[in-house]
């Protein structure tokens, strides 16, 4: 094989638009693409829609650096540490269009869009929750086989996906450890697919590792070596989850000029790492 | 309840900036959530929820040892016991797994067919931040959800799960009147039917003073209290009136071994006790587990 996706952060993220919906890989604060975060906030974009099953840190840092304008998730918060401030702000104070999710309505309108339907049919039992209530586009049908109510849930297909992987070939084949969340569905679903690696490695060497190629590079668009690129967020196994720095996140975020310091320095550090790739 | 048998390393009260009686009502949770898991159920584990944690470990290694667990940070089946650790688990579950699964899967093929299959049977305590009289519950938002007063991280997969599950568990380990409200702010966990059709059929609630379970109306009523507590604390504590079970039970404090159990193999670190606290003084108790972590 001799196509070869390897590209830098800054070319493969020049694809990104203004507005655009784009799936965030991993779940909360496992193998979170945070370097991409950091590049796509650095970059300045806007009116991003961002879809992912549980925000964590890489959401809530694009929320607080103003790229976001509405947010698909089930969950998002910084688990042991507590509330994702950013978001939970831009929900309070109205800047922050949400859309309600659950674990599945997100999981069927990833399918949906995969499948290239308009919808899936899911059971009707949602309907005795509120949910129904602020999600007006899950619309209840009745089944024409059995007459038993039905939800129909939208297909939500993706402008660009973006993942960390544990590895990945020059191809975009990838190797991804620890939580999976909805990563190895995320490409099939999207239009473009940005996978950052820990490392890059032959083929051969990423069939040998544990769990082999649980990822296609067919619809990977660009791979980028970014060791170190799902920090202060897990990568196993080369990194654990650092809570002091999520803790470090969460007192930043607290002002406006400690979260500029912050994202400040962030940004320079990732330019650093890119610079001397 | 004694002091002698919660030996070292578990640290002292004072570092885990927890006063004696609140330390005590986290065992003793921990203990009731053990004794009403059976053998060979299906516990799906929460992340950074440590205190069901704990009792699910706690209940593989005493009277429930062919339980499989659903170790969700790293999306693991995995059977066995385990050491909790301060969100570093998937280092454990994914090497130690049966079947390591997407959210896909889990959400598309084994959920479903454990909620509605029925089979295994299926246990997992959630915490939810408001609970109604029918045991409906809401993890999303306090006040409107367009613009509320408190926005809450988002209900997971409580929606997906309490609307088909024939029984549902909650936990808390702060009986207020915060959390047991008339009525909800927002609906993401529902309640029992009553006489309607329809999931769950039980909702049993454990909390730092007892345990409620849903009664013939569907109603919420006190089947438990712990070892101390008060009618009139319980009472005072709940929002809406209570209903009382014909027969109140005193729940089974903690044994020593299974004190021993905690202190020792399942939670050294005291990690659940972090729920039990708030502010200031769960952010300090953090900071210093992160930081010795750290220094490992």
């Amino acid at each position: 094989m001799k196509i070869d996706r390897r590209a830098s952060l800054t070319e493969a993220l020049s694809t990104l638009r203004d507005g655009q919906r784009v799936g965030l890989g991993g779940m909360t604060l496992y193998r979170r693409p945070v370097a991409a975060a950091l590049a796509i906030a650095a970059a300045g974009r806007r009116n991003l829609e961002l879809v992912t099953l549980t925000g964590g840190l890489e959401t809530d840092l694009l929320i607080g650096a103003g790229c976001v304008r509405h947010l698909r998730s089930c969950y998002t918060g910084l688990e042991v540490v507590g509330f994702a401030p950013h978001f939970t702000r831009g929900v309070e104070q109205g800047s922050l269009l949400i859309t309600e999710e659950t674990e599945y309505t997100l999981s069927y309108a990833i399918q949906a869009a995969t499948m290239r339907v308009p919808f899936l049919p899911m059971r009707g039992d949602l309907a005795r929750t509120d949910l129904l209530s602020v999600r007006p586009d899950l619309r209840t049908f009745a089944c024409p086989l059995t007459g038993a109510p039905l939800i129909a849930v939208p297909a939500l297909p993706i402008d660009v996906a973006i993942l960390h992987a544990t590895a990945a070939d020059r191809h975009g084949n990838c190797n991804l450890r620890g939580q999976l969340a909805l990563d190895p569905h995320l490409p099939t679903a999207a239009a473009a697919t940005i996978v950052t690696a820990e490392r890059i490695v032959d083929t051969e060497t990423l069939r040998s590792m544990p769990g082999g190629i649980n990822l296609s590079g067919l619809f990977v668009t660009h791979v980028v070596e970014m060791p170190g690129g799902s920090l202060p967020t897990s990568c196993m196994p080369d990194h654990r989850l650092n809570v002091a720095a999520v803790l470090d996140y969460a007192d930043a975020a607290a002002n406006p000029a400690s979260w500029k310091l912050w994202l400040d320095r962030a940004i320079q550090a990732g330019a650093a790492t890119e610079t001397v790739q | 309840m004694n002091d002698e048998i919660s030996i070292a390393p578990v640290p002292a009260s004072a570092d885990l900036m927890l006063s004696h009686t609140h330390r005590e009502q986290v065992d003793q949770m921990v203990a009731t959530m053990s004794h009403l898991i059976q053998d060979g159920d299906f516990l799906a584990e929460g992340i950074g929820t440590f205190l069901p944690t704990a009792a699910y470990m706690l209940a593989k290694h005493t009277h429930a040892p062919d339980c499989t667990s659903l170790c969700p940070n790293g999306n693991s089946l995995m059977t066995g016991v385990r050491t909790l650790t301060l969100g570093h688990d998937e280092f454990d579950t994914v090497p130690g797994a049966t079947i390591w699964l997407d959210y896909q899967q889990i959400n598309l093929a084994y959920m479903p067919a454990i909620f509605i299959g029925g089979r295994p049977r299926w246990t997992e305590f959630m915490r939810p931040a408001q609970i109604d009289p029918m045991g409906a519950t809401n993890n999303v938002c306090i006040g409107p959800h367009a613009r509320p007063r408190v926005r809450l991280p988002g209900s997971a997969g409580i929606p997906d799960a309490s609307t088909v599950a024939q029984r549902f568990y909650y936990y808390s380990p702060r009986h207020t009147r915060q959390l047991f409200v008339a009525q909800l702010d927002f609906c993401s966990g529902a309640g029992h039917p009553g006489a309607a059709a329809g999931n769950p059929r039980c909702v049993t609630i454990v909390t730092n003073l007892g345990v409620l379970a849903s009664g013939p109306t569907g109603r919420l009523r006190v089947t438990q209290l712990h070892p101390g507590v008060t009618r009139e604390e319980l009472v005072e504590q709940t929002g809406f009136e209570l209903d009382w079970a014909d027969e109140v039970t005193i729940s089974t404090p903690p044994t020593a071994d299974e004190r021993r159990l905690l202190d020792t193999a399942i939670d050294p670190l005291g990690l659940r006790y972090l729920e039990a606290l708030t502010g200031a003084a769960r952010r300090t108790r953090l900071r210093a587990l992160a930081e010795a972590y750290l220094d490992e």
